[in-house]
């Protein structure tokens, strides 16, 4: 029987072909190889529920009758929409506009693709903090922002004849008291290497004036400074927080957000949080009498009093029908149903200014009108916040999506509260990281 | 007699037990299905219960796009199982019956292209497939899912015909039949549990198939069941009870589907078994 | 010729994207920059110094081998029992091929639902029947979430061996069993005698394509735990979309595919070589 040898040297032939073949594939279809239309735009939306689908489909017939400007939405979902922009883009086709967390932004407009938005940020008054600045433009149209803050069981609260907590120790105090597996847990640790786990580190960390990076001036740059005197100790402190904390939490050792927000509704979590409200809306649905007693508060303070920022807006695709897409920015910001879209989800889409939240219009909104409390309690705490991005300098921090994009801080708490592994290591090795991926971003980039 | 017995009994509990761990999981997903929403999250939960609620499977069928998804989805597994089974039967065949020159190199590349982890296929499928006018059609996506499930089938139908001895072929050739007709009337019968197992798998890949579905269609009428049922998850928060629901109603049919199928997965040597 | 229609097919929407692909590994490229700089083997030398690439390389062998033997033993165990006529078989081969009929998604989140530690199903029965004192955390374990996972994927795809092994039992000539009875052999002689060897190619040939299969699974990893809890379940596709989509190097990603698929390559030479899957079995000439 022939074997072997023919079949690998026509084996190699062949794959020669074909890699020749591959080869030239990449300059025959150029960049723009779809010619872009004038009359198109493509909007990729993070936010997918049926409320908000319903407003852009409204607006965009508005706004085809207008300018005659057809308006394709996409829907990704929340945990593919990187994925969908970078396929996007990678092949050639960029979308008009992608609205999501400027967090993710940054990332695409470090790669300078996206389109410089300056003008739509002077017309619409976007304030101060939640600008987005990327090599001297402005990249982002912010629409919303979210907090990270906590949510309470004010009825178990009661029961225990106990009163929300005020500093670290009284935290641990009360959901040291409210604790009693398996029947009620005290509250919630995730620790595991996703979103939920990070952020609650996050925003631990700007509670007690921890950080990520410093500004070197004399290097004119951000450098890692997560394991650097006087800061390692603040970051021991919070880890070692998570952890003591987590004595009273189930182990939750792969909990995303749907599992935090799961988790609570059984019922048994006196102490949860969340960044926003979508978890007050959530239990509504499915734990519709534990709802009144869900109330918001702010997480502890240690050294500091800040929290973590999740600014989301529009973000303009470099080289797509850029005119088109800042024309229904516009068209979208000043049409009347702006704050129906913002009621999609009550108290959780919290809009960019101040003003607008103590708005009539705003405010007239049933699910609004029942739970003021939130929205008081949301007024109370503005511009106490931080985008991660801005927590370590005034100038933006290019370098935060080497330890966001792999939820590092989430792994902390994995290694810290799964593994049991102690902190100085754990925080040594998650610098090391950094500091390694920083080198080969900075050296990828010259090239 | 008893001895006989004995063993049948056996057989019996020992595929019960098998059966315990294969459907237990079916049955508390239609368990779970309906439940009322507001149940969903109150353990500890009974096993064995009377009270049913259809309120998931209204919201399914009011307040989503299910019927389309579903729809997508067959046409979409329809397609790939023709194709498939008329491309490897005829590809199958000849890999059996003969010996040519690049057999060994096919046999290999078809191996080759099945070896590719999908992942990071998306990408070069999304722009070759955007360039030649197939992105969110239904024929582009049938061609994909086809490029996952052809060398998989090619494979089983070759493995088939090698069963079917080739002197019952020439017995038909002799009897004045095309090699075409002792094909179909002669080898296809044997080879049949091939078939339903090629149509099987075809299916199967083309129904819970993700990411191409993902990367190719754009439109939410576009999207296949799997897609579809992506987008009951609400940034984070998902709609368990949609989910049961739709899971209950993917299976019923695909479950008749299987009833109906199996049977001719019995149809061994055609020596009346 | 017959083989036609399969080699337009398979050119068209296989070897041109695997060729693209494929070539993207001798690239820098990242996601969101269309030019591609020539690197060489720059993105070869990056991936073999780093020691998650091993680990989960290791991950990988773990869980192909895992799997594939589990799928093997399910698809024995409900072939042969379900080869016999016994009351119900047709409704009971329907179930089993069932898992193999629903959409991923379902099954990883359906799983998530029935072993999650606080208010899945399993760890109500199990604590109810005092197996264990504290609920098992089947998917966040450290040492529980790779088993974990074997079983799922075990549940969903041991119907892929089910079937094949029962379409090849079928077809094994009755005559065979009758002759090695009247030679005086009992149950086990018979199943080892004359039952494996016709089902040897059948096995190796589900041994193969599955182990690609379950070597290149990344939906149901990434769906229950995304490679977690600390990377115990973080196969090499997992790590390779991690480069992609986290680090958006799709030069590097592509470079990692390009060794997962030489693996495979070398794989299948072996196989070819030593376990000869085109030696047919002669059948009643």
């Amino acid at each position: 029987m022939k074997k072997s040898s023919r079949f690998t040297r026509r084996g190699i032939l062949k794959s020669g072909l074909a890699v020749g073949a591959g080869l030239a594939a990449p300059r025959i279809i150029s960049r723009r190889a779809f010619a872009m239309d004038a009359k198109k735009v493509v909007f990729v939306s993070e936010e997918s529920s049926p409320a908000a689908q319903a407003i852009y489909d409204a607006i965009n017939k508005d706004f085809l009758a207008k300018t005659g400007i057809t308006v394709t939405m996409e829907y990704p979902g929340f945990d593919k929409i990187d994925q969908r922009v970078a396929t996007l883009i990678a092949a050639g086709t960029p979308a008009e506009l992608v609205w999501y967390g400027d967090g993710s932004a940054m990332e695409v407009a470090l790669h300078k693709q996206l389109a410089p938005v300056d003008d739509l940020v002077k017309e619409l008054n976007i304030p101060e903090n939640l600008r987005l600045v990327v090599d001297g433009h402005d990249r982002s149209i912010a629409t919303s922002q979210q907090f990270v803050y906590g949510w309470y069981r004010s009825d178990l609260y009661e029961k225990a004849g106990e009163a929300p907590y005020k500093d670290w120790d009284s935290y641990l105090a009360v959901a040291k008291k409210l604790n009693n597996p398996p029947n009620q847990y005290g509250n919630l640790v995730p620790s595991s290497q996703k979103g939920a786990s990070h952020l609650l580190m996050q925003t631990m960390m700007q509670k007690n004036d921890a950080h990520w990076f410093t500004f070197d001036t004399a290097k004119n740059d951000y450098v890692v400074s997560l394991d650097s005197p006087g800061n390692i100790d603040k970051v021991i402190e919070t880890l070692d927080f998570l952890h003591h904390a987590h004595d009273f939490s189930p182990e939750a050792a792969n909990y995303s957000w749907g599992d935090l927000m799961s988790q609570y509704f059984t019922g048994r979590v006196a102490n949860s949080y969340y960044v926003g409200a979508r978890l007050l809306q959530q239990v509504e649905k499915n734990a519709p009498d534990i709802a009144p007693a869900t109330k918001p508060i702010s997480l502890p303070a240690n050294k500091s009093d800040s929290y973590y920022i999740s600014v989301q807006g529009f973000h303009v695709g470099e080289g797509s029908n850029v005119d088109g897409a800042k024309e229904y920015v516009k068209f979208f910001m000043n049409h009347p149903d702006y704050i129906k879209w913002l009621h999609s989800v009550p108290l959780h889409i919290i809009p960019a200014k101040r003003e607008t939240l103590h708005s009539k219009a705003y405010q007239d909104n049933p699910e609004i009108q029942k739970r003021m409390d939130v929205l008081n309690f949301i007024d109370s705490i503005w511009g106490k916040g931080k985008p991660s991005y801005y927590w370590d300098g005034d100038k933006l921090n290019p370098y935060v999506g080497l330890y966001e994009n792999e939820n590092l801080g989430g792994w902390m708490l994995a290694e810290r509260n799964i593994a049991g592994r102690d902190s100085k290591s754990i925080i040594q090795e998650a610098a090391a990281k950094i500091r390694k991926k920083q080198a080969d971003y900075i050296a990828s980039n010259k090239g | 007699m008893t001895y006989d017995f004995a063993k049948r009994w056996m057989r019996m509990v020992t595929l019960l037990v098998g059966m315990t761990f294969v459907a237990f999981p079916l049955y508390w997903m239609f368990m779970t299905a309906l439940t009322p929403r507001s149940e969903l999250f109150k353990p500890p939960y009974q096993l064995l219960r009377t009270s049913y609620s259809l309120q998931n499977i209204e919201e399914l069928f009011s307040a989503t796009q299910f019927l389309t998804f579903m729809t997508n989805s067959l046409i979409v597994a329809f397609g790939a199982v023709v194709i498939n089974v008329i491309a490897a039967t005829l590809a199958g065949y000849a890999l059996s019956r003969f010996n040519f020159r690049f057999k060994n190199l096919f046999v290999a590349s078809t191996l080759w292209t099945y070896m590719f982890p999908p992942i990071l296929l998306v990408i070069p499928l999304y722009i070759i497939f955007s360039a030649i006018g197939f992105r969110n059609t239904y024929t582009g996506l049938i061609l994909a899912h086809v490029s996952i499930s052809l060398p998989l089938n090619i494979w089983i139908m070759w493995q088939y015909f090698q069963i079917v001895p080739v002197s019952l072929e020439e017995a038909a050739w002799t009897s004045g039949a095309s090699r075409l007709r002792a094909l179909w009337e002669v080898c296809l019968p044997s080879a049949l549990p091939g078939i339903i197992s090629t149509a099987i798998f075809a299916f199967a890949l083309s129904w819970n198939d993700f990411s191409f579905a993902f990367i190719l269609q754009t439109d939410t009428s576009m999207y296949t069941l799997p897609v579809g049922l992506a987008t009951f998850v609400e940034q984070s928060a998902i709609h368990w009870g949609l989910i049961m629901a739709s899971s209950l109603l993917v299976s019923i049919p695909t479950f008749g589907l299987v009833i109906f199928l199996q049977r001719y997965l019995m149809q061994g040597f055609g020596l009346g078994r | 010729m017959a083989i036609g229609p399969a080699l337009i097919l398979l050119v068209a929407t296989a070897y041109l994207p695997i060729a693209f692909a494929l070539t993207l590994g001798f690239f820098h490229r990242t996601a969101f920059d269309p030019r591609m700089t020539w690197a060489g083997l720059a993105n070869f030398s990056w991936l073999l110094h780093q020691p998650d690439l091993w680990a989960a390389l290791w991950r990988s062998m773990v869980f192909t081998i895992g799997s594939v033997v589990f799928q093997i033993a399910f698809g024995l165990f409900f072939g042969l029992l379900l080869n016999k006529a016994i009351l119900g078989r047709g409704l009971m081969r329907s179930l089993v091929i069932l898992p193999y009929m629903l959409p991923t998604i379902v099954i990883g989140l359906v799983f998530n639902w029935i072993l999650n530690p606080e208010f899945g199903v399993v760890n109500q029965i199990l604590l109810q029947l005092s197996i264990v004192s504290r609920p098992v955390p089947f998917f966040g374990g450290l040492h529980t979430a790779m088993p974990s996972m074997i079983l799922v994927t075990g549940w969903q795809y041991g119907s892929f061996a089910a079937l094949l092994i029962l379409a090849r039992l079928q077809s094994i000539n009755p005559r065979l069993y009758e002759a090695a009875r009247t030679c005086g052999a009992g149950t086990w002689r018979c199943f080892w005698d004359v039952t494996l060897p016709n089902l040897r190619s059948t096995l190796l040939l589900i041994a193969f394509l599955r182990g690609i299969w379950m070597f290149n699974k990344f939906d149901l990893i990434w769906i229950i735990t995304q490679g977690g809890p600390l990377k115990a379940t973080e196969t090499l596709p997992i790590y390779v979309y991690r480069i992609a989509f986290e680090d958006f190097n799709f030069g590097r990603a592509s470079a990692a595919c390009l060794l997962m698929f030489a693996i495979l390559l070398a794989v299948s030479v072996v196989y070819f070589r030593y376990f000869s899957p085109t030696k047919e079995i002669e059948v009643g000439r």
